[in-house]
């Protein structure tokens, strides 16, 4: 049987509209400066925020489209949906190490005799930074897990139908026309 | 005039093929065009079909040049010793495209029945043999309605009862359609037989040019050829040297006949000058 | 009557190029093949990045498949009429020269392009990626610009051999070379990398989509191309215009 041009146009439309890329791809992206990721309609995209230190509480600020979303303590998990999603850190809550000197005394009684030593210590004490500027990057890992051929489907369909039905059409015309002239 | 050559020039790399080539062919003729290898009778053929363009001169084919001329182009067809089209295509392809192309699809079936190529149809261009090749050539001529044939070598690579076909076939065209014929071959025992005209070249310049029975009649002291039953008798009659069945002996034919006439030998065949010695005559050998 | 005939003589260049199978090989191959610029506009984050590398050629398997068609056409098809003489066949239609010269480098050359723009631009619009027009155009320049150099090659060289060796070499090293001078004069931010676009303007479409800076001289590549291409066939155009059989 003879195939037309269009049946396998037609053919290759309807495979296309079926198919999709569903081995995960993953990426990792270091942010300290917005970072921000078109996400297209036909894409299955999902994304964790991770901080980079253990010693670090990292606040991202989320823009979807323009408009903030949320601002979500890290690490964080979220579906990223068709649009232009924009990452940058909020806050960095770290704790720093800070020395001060004291002054210590020591009292000994030493046979019937009170000294009295009266020196100076540095002592260590922790305080919690938060800051804007954020020290440590964060990580952003994003997983695309699945990602269809044609985001038109259903034009493909029935784009694919119609070239099918086109051809078997024409092929019959052919066929009568080739009885004929017999 | 069919076509009209005036002072043709054509050189090759600095080398002069044509050097001041003159002839006509008028309507109607079959004319033979004959020369010895490498004379110039294919690049004549070349310019005159629009594949080579002249030097100098004048090349009028139906009045006009034929270089990249499709009105000229529609009016000839060109016949090679071998079918030059892409092999790939099949018979039938061939002829129909041809038939799209000037618009003579109801002609081609009765050519090809005509023809006897119908059980040939589906075979491709380099499956033909030779003869077929060439009739399948003359169909295509034929589809088109040329009014000039031009044929270089056509009958080269054919058996004889090929050619003897071919010939026909030139024959019946010219005189029911009227066909121009401008034939070359080296098989000059036939084309003698069918030619009206001829143009002899030589070394790229035309040697003689016009009627066919004037070529030969200009030969000079006639060589007459005679086969008889008693050939040691008739040598010793007649003179002349034994070539294969033949005696070939020098004079005038009447004395000849009258004198194995009288010694009572019998004449089996006997051929006058020929187109081949016409051939060695303006050919120069 | 005479629009016909043009016509018919058409049909029989085209029919010599694209027997059954080709189309309804080449044309299907060309519109899947595409899924690889959704495989590397995801690969690549869905930046231009991605698309950037999908579109050149030898890697975009539609835009190597187009090429190479044309390439086929040219050498092994009327290359091959002309080398074996059966060229004779076409120059004895009713037809002027300059007519068969379109009819045969519109089949040759003109619609593989065709093929592939568009099953490019039908996938585009189906997949709704945003390829930029520019590696449409980009493409297109550059298709022109080596089709051309083969065809003037095919004309001038008697042999399929010697012109398939020549185009290869004369078009690898263009391209080869002039990446690596594109890369090394971006590196060195040398004044002569303009000259360098016109033999391989991807090295610097890849270094715009990394950089985010826009490299404007591309552009001299992209005209200088058009204006190689255009004399390039005018020279063809003559030489089959005088050619003799």
């Amino acid at each position: 049987m003879k195939f037309g041009l269009l049946t396998t146009i037609g053919l290759s439309l309807l495979v296309l509209s079926l198919l999709s890329i569903n081995s995960p791809i993953h990426s990792y992206v270091s942010i300290s400066n917005p970072y921000s990721i078109k996400i297209p309609n036909i894409a299955y995209v999902n994304a964790r925020l991770l901080e980079n230190n253990s010693n670090v509480t990292v606040y991202a600020k989320l823009v979807h489209n323009g408009n903030v979303e949320n601002i979500v303590k890290l690490p964080y998990y979220l579906e990223l949906t068709p649009g232009i999603w924009e990452f940058s850190i909020y806050n960095e809550t770290f704790p720093i190490t800070l020395t001060k000197v004291i002054n210590a005394t020591v009292v000994n009684k030493s046979n019937g005799i009170v000294y009295v030593y009266e020196y100076q210590k540095i002592e260590k004490y922790q305080e919690i930074v938060t800051t804007k500027n954020a020290t440590y990057p964060i990580a952003l890992e994003v997983t695309i897990y699945k990602v269809n051929i044609l985001q038109y489907k259903t034009i493909a369909e029935i784009l694919g139908v119609l070239l099918l039905f086109i051809d078997i059409i024409l092929l019959a015309f052919r066929f009568i026309r080739d009885n004929h002239k017999l | 005039m069919t076509i009209e050559v005036e002072n043709l020039q054509k050189k090759f790399d600095d080398k002069a093929v044509l050097k001041g080539v003159s002839f006509t062919v008028r309507r109607g003729s079959i004319t033979g065009f004959i020369g010895p290898n490498g004379a110039g009778k294919t690049t004549t053929i070349k310019i005159l079909a629009g594949l080579l363009r002249k030097d100098t001169g004048k090349v009028k084919v139906f009045g006009e040049d034929p270089w990249d001329n499709p009105k000229v182009i529609e009016m000839i067809s060109v016949i090679f010793t071998n079918l030059i089209h892409p092999q790939e295509n099949t018979v039938g392809e061939y002829l129909r495209d041809l038939g799209n192309i000037y618009g003579k699809r109801e002609i081609i079936n009765y050519l090809i029945d005509e023809f006897k190529l119908t059980s040939h149809l589906n075979k491709k261009l380099y499956q033909l043999s030779s003869g077929l090749a060439q009739r399948v050539q003359l169909v295509a001529a034929l589809i088109k309605e040329a009014e000039l044939i031009i044929a270089d070598e056509p009958t080269a690579n054919l058996d004889p009862s090929f050619r003897m076909e071919f010939y026909e076939i030139v024959k019946r065209l010219n005189r029911k359609n009227d066909v121009t014929f401008f034939i070359s071959s080296h098989i000059l025992s036939e084309l003698e037989k069918v030619i009206t005209d001829v143009v002899f070249i030589n070394d790229g310049r035309i040697s003689y040019t016009g009627k066919m029975n004037q070529a030969l009649s200009g030969v000079g002291e006639e060589e007459i050829y005679v086969m008889v039953n008693d050939s040691e008798r008739a040598l010793k009659v007649l003179g002349g040297i034994l070539e294969g069945p033949y005696i070939k002996v020098k004079g005038k034919l009447r004395e000849i006949v009258d004198k194995l006439d009288d010694s009572g030998i019998e004449i089996i065949s006997i051929r006058r000058s020929s187109l081949d010695d016409a051939f060695k005559k303006f050919s120069n050998i | 009557m005479m629009r016909s005939r043009s016509f018919q003589i058409f049909r029989v260049i085209f029919k010599e190029r694209y027997r059954q199978p080709t189309l309804e090989l080449v044309i299907p191959t060309m519109l899947v093949s595409n899924i690889f610029i959704t495989a590397f506009y995801a690969r690549g984050l869905f930046n231009t990045y991605g698309l950037v590398l999908a579109f050149i050629p030898l890697i975009s398997v539609s835009e190597t498949l187009a090429f190479a068609l044309a390439l086929r056409n040219i050498i092994f098809v009327t290359g091959d009429h002309i080398y074996r003489g059966s060229i004779i066949s076409f120059i004895m239609m009713p037809i002027k020269r300059i007519s068969l010269f379109f009819f045969t480098y519109f089949c040759d050359i003109v619609l593989p392009y065709l093929f592939w723009l568009f099953t490019t631009e039908l996938y585009i619009l189906l997949s709704g990626i945003p390829v930029p027009q520019y590696l449409i155009l980009v493409y297109t320049v550059g298709y022109f610009f080596t089709e051309n150099i083969i065809l003037l090659t095919a004309l001038s060289f008697k042999s399929g051999g010697i012109v398939t060796l020549l185009s290869g070499t004369i078009l690898g090293i263009l391209f080869i070379f002039g990446g690596i001078a594109g890369y090394y004069g971006i590196m060195t931010n040398s004044p002569l990398t303009p000259i360098a676009t016109i033999s391989n303007p991807y090295v610097f479409l890849i270094y715009e989509a990394i950089s985010q800076k826009q490299v404007t001289y591309l552009n001299v590549g992209i005209y200088s191309e058009v204006i190689i291409s255009l004399i390039l066939f005018f020279v063809s155009l003559q030489k089959f215009r005088i050619m003799e059989v």
